[in-house]
């Protein structure tokens, strides 16, 4: 696979070169470097990111109603290189990658868009959590803690846009299934597979389905804007994005057979300013959500129930200056039982993201965290950017988890780390 | 420049005085405001290079600029050009709704009018220009600067939901050319100056190319928006739409 991403870099590259250098008032290209230190707090593993990072992209217009964008990533972690404390499976899936992404073309015609090629699909109001933003598979080597559109892997599909007035009108059909990636085994940010502790498992690679008309995914949106609401529902019939734990267990031992399966969602968004405060919110409903379960009885480990992810949350700038948001996260399974792993019949959290800069733009501070009250489960990371020149930026941050191993942060309180990143835009 | 747009563009500025030049007693308060708007702003759809200046005392100046669409009077997508770190944030206006896109994020993101685009400069004295739609005029008196005439008009707030709650506003009787106006907030707090300076041809009519809005609460702090390559062109309605912000990056 990487293989065919080098390829795909490489030819992007060309491509973007050839365009910069005859067109130079047609076509754009920008990009970014990023050098990415992790430093592990609570490991002898020390560091665990030492990240080189390029990111190209070439915009163009071809005539009054196509445009184009083309762009890449190359990024080389030198951690793997230096030190010898991650299995060759690790080193192999996360020393290097080159991948093509958001490159498309865009037609525009009336009321009429129609993007053609690897893309994002963004639904959802929500800041720094995927609830409604559903459409695009993540690659979550590195948790949550990336970018976000660098967390979002582009996928390839026909997006077609309808906008008159205040309504707006999307459907998106992906014929390329795309899934999550996540950490590899012994990787810092790999899932844990739901085993009670001290029992040995094996598992097979999850069976991905063929890419064909069948298989394909189909979604649609549509929003309106009255009074300041803005309003907007959508469903969509996809896969899910991460296997389903299919188990066995034979003479104590674990066998999981991952499967990817049908799923569909269905969503509403809104958000509203009132008296500057702004409110919004998004729900998200699955009529039929896989759950792993703790009972041994159960012939596959797996059991199906309909269930409700929403977030509710609102922002507000203090004093001018103090950019503050708050979310009320909620997961509700109506139909709960007991034996669902990592679960409640509710399942509430609460996020608070605070924002200002200081010397005239010169620094920016900011501070979010997640926090379950449930049970002690929290990310918290401060960051502070400084902007010391118009194209070059260097921050120092942290990543901080903690709770019970079974929690969503809590099962990576190993990985608490500092973050130092130098970025360059050109 | 061909010769042949000289003729045209001098007709269009006689044309322009003449007809800004009406007689100040058959025009309202409210009507002046008029007259101001269209002196700051086309009526039609425009595009126009905006660069802001923040200054703040012992901090290195901020310049930042933008590529700005405008729609009628109350449609503005503001996209940041530089600085390079800031490149491809934008700000959507729609009447008193905003949007923001960041493209680290690459979604649209509701914001309040009270968030701030940059410095001292905010969000609506880039993105919302228009007094007569927000403010209802009435004339306190005439002043003689300089040996002309102005009027001078006070502005309130029709709504809560506008940049300040309160405006004096200086406009040359001849030309209803701003002069200068003061911002209040709606407690009655003076917050700011600002100066219509560098009256130059922008999109067919002599307009106000430079504005210097200085703080009134903290000396020495200002902001200067200068405006650069206005140009009147039909913009899609679909331009203004949180939806297209993504398609603008």
């Amino acid at each position: 696979m990487k293989g065919k991403n080098t390829i795909f870099f490489l030819v992007l590259f060309v491509f973007c070169f050839y365009l910069s250098s005859g067109h130079a008032a047609e076509y754009q290209l920008h990009g970014t470097t990023r050098t990415e230190i992790a430093y592990r707090l609570p490991s002898t593993e020390k560091f665990t990111k030492l990240r080189n990072q390029l990111l190209l992209n070439e915009t163009g217009t071809l005539s009054d109603q196509l445009r184009f964008k083309a762009s890449g990533r190359f990024f080389y972690d030198a951690v793997y290189d230096i030190f010898d404390y991650y299995p060759r499976n690790v080193r192999s899936d996360q020393r290097w990658d080159a991948e093509l992404r958001d490159t498309y073309v865009d037609y525009s015609g009336g009321p009429w868009d129609v993007r053609l090629g690897k893309q994002q699909v963004v639904w959802g109001e929500a800041v720094g959590l995927f609830c409604a933003d559903v459409v695009n598979a993540k690659d979550l080597r590195e948790y949550v803690l990336p970018d976000f559109d660098l967390i979002r892997i582009p996928e390839w599909m026909v997006n077609v846009e309808y906008s008159k007035k205040n309504f707006y009108s999307q459907f998106i059909w992906i014929p390329v299934l795309q899934f999550n990636k996540s950490g590899v085994a012994n990787a810092p940010f790999a899932f844990p597979y739901p085993v009670p502790g001290g029992s040995t498992f094996t598992a097979d690679d999850p069976s991905e389905p063929k890419n064909g008309f069948k298989n394909s995914e189909v979604g649609y949106r549509a929003s309106y804007l009255i009074n300041g609401f803005d309003l907007g529902a959508f469903y969509f019939h996809s896969w899910t994005k991460s296997p389903v734990l299919y188990r066995t267990i034979d003479a104590g031992v674990y066998h999981f057979f991952p499967q990817y399966k049908r799923l569909d969602i269905i969503g509403a968004t809104f958000s509203k300013e009132i008296n500057d405060y702004v409110i919004k919110g998004e729900c998200v409903f699955y009529p039929k959500g896989y759950f792993s379960v703790s009972d041994t009885n159960s012939p596959d480990g797996v059991v199906t129930r309909s269930f409700a992810d929403y977030i509710i949350g609102f922002d507000h700038t203090f004093f001018d200056k103090l950019n503050f948001n708050f979310q009320l996260i909620q997961r509700v399974i109506p139909h709960f039982s007991e034996y669902l792993v990592n679960e409640k019949r509710v399942n509430t959290a609460v996020s608070v993201r605070v924002s200002r800069d200081f010397l005239n733009h010169k620094v920016e501070a900011e501070f979010l965290i997640i926090e379950s009250l449930m049970r002690p489960d929290l990310l918290c990371r401060p960051k502070i950017k400084y902007n010391f020149t118009r194209s070059w930026q260097a921050s120092l941050g942290a990543d901080l988890f903690q709770g019970e191993p079974s929690g969503m942060f809590g099962e990576f309180r190993k990985n608490s780390r500092l973050t130092v990143e130098f970025i360059h835009k050109f | 420049m061909k010769p042949t747009a000289i003729p045209i563009i001098f007709c269009a500025c006689v044309a322009s005085f003449f007809f800004t030049g009406l007689p100040a007693a058959e025009l309202t308060p409210d009507e002046i405001v008029q007259k101001v708007d269209d002196v700051r702003n086309p009526e039609l759809d425009y595009t126009v290079i905006v660069s802001v200046s923040s200054y703040r005392p012992h901090n290195e100046p901020r310049i930042v600029t933008y590529d700005v669409m405008v729609k009628g009077r109350d449609r503005t997508v503001v996209k940041t050009k530089t600085p390079e770190m800031e490149r491809g944030r934008m700000l959507l206006m729609r009447d008193k709704d905003f949007w923001a896109f960041f493209p680290e994020v690459a979604k649209p993101i509701r914001i309040s009018f009270q968030e701030r685009l940059t410095g001292e400069v905010a969000n609506g004295d880039i993105a919302r220009t228009n007094f007569s739609q927000d403010y209802s005029a009435k004339l306190l008196r005439s002043e003689r600067i300089e040996d002309k005439d102005y009027y001078v008009l006070e502005l309130t707030a029709k709504a809560d939901d506008v940049t300040y709650g309160k405006a004096v506003l200086w406009v040359a009787q001849e030309t209803n050319w701003p002069l200068k106006a003061e911002f209040y907030a709606a407690s009655g707090r003076f917050l700011k100056t600002c100066l219509y300076e560098n009256y130059a041809l922008l999109a067919g009519r002599m307009r106000p190319s430079r504005l210097v809005m200085t703080d009134a609460l903290v000396k020495n702090q200002y902001s200067v928006i200068e405006y650069e390559q206005m140009q009147t062109t039909e913009l899609p309605e679909k331009y203004f739409t949180k939806e297209y912000l993504k398609k603008m990056d």
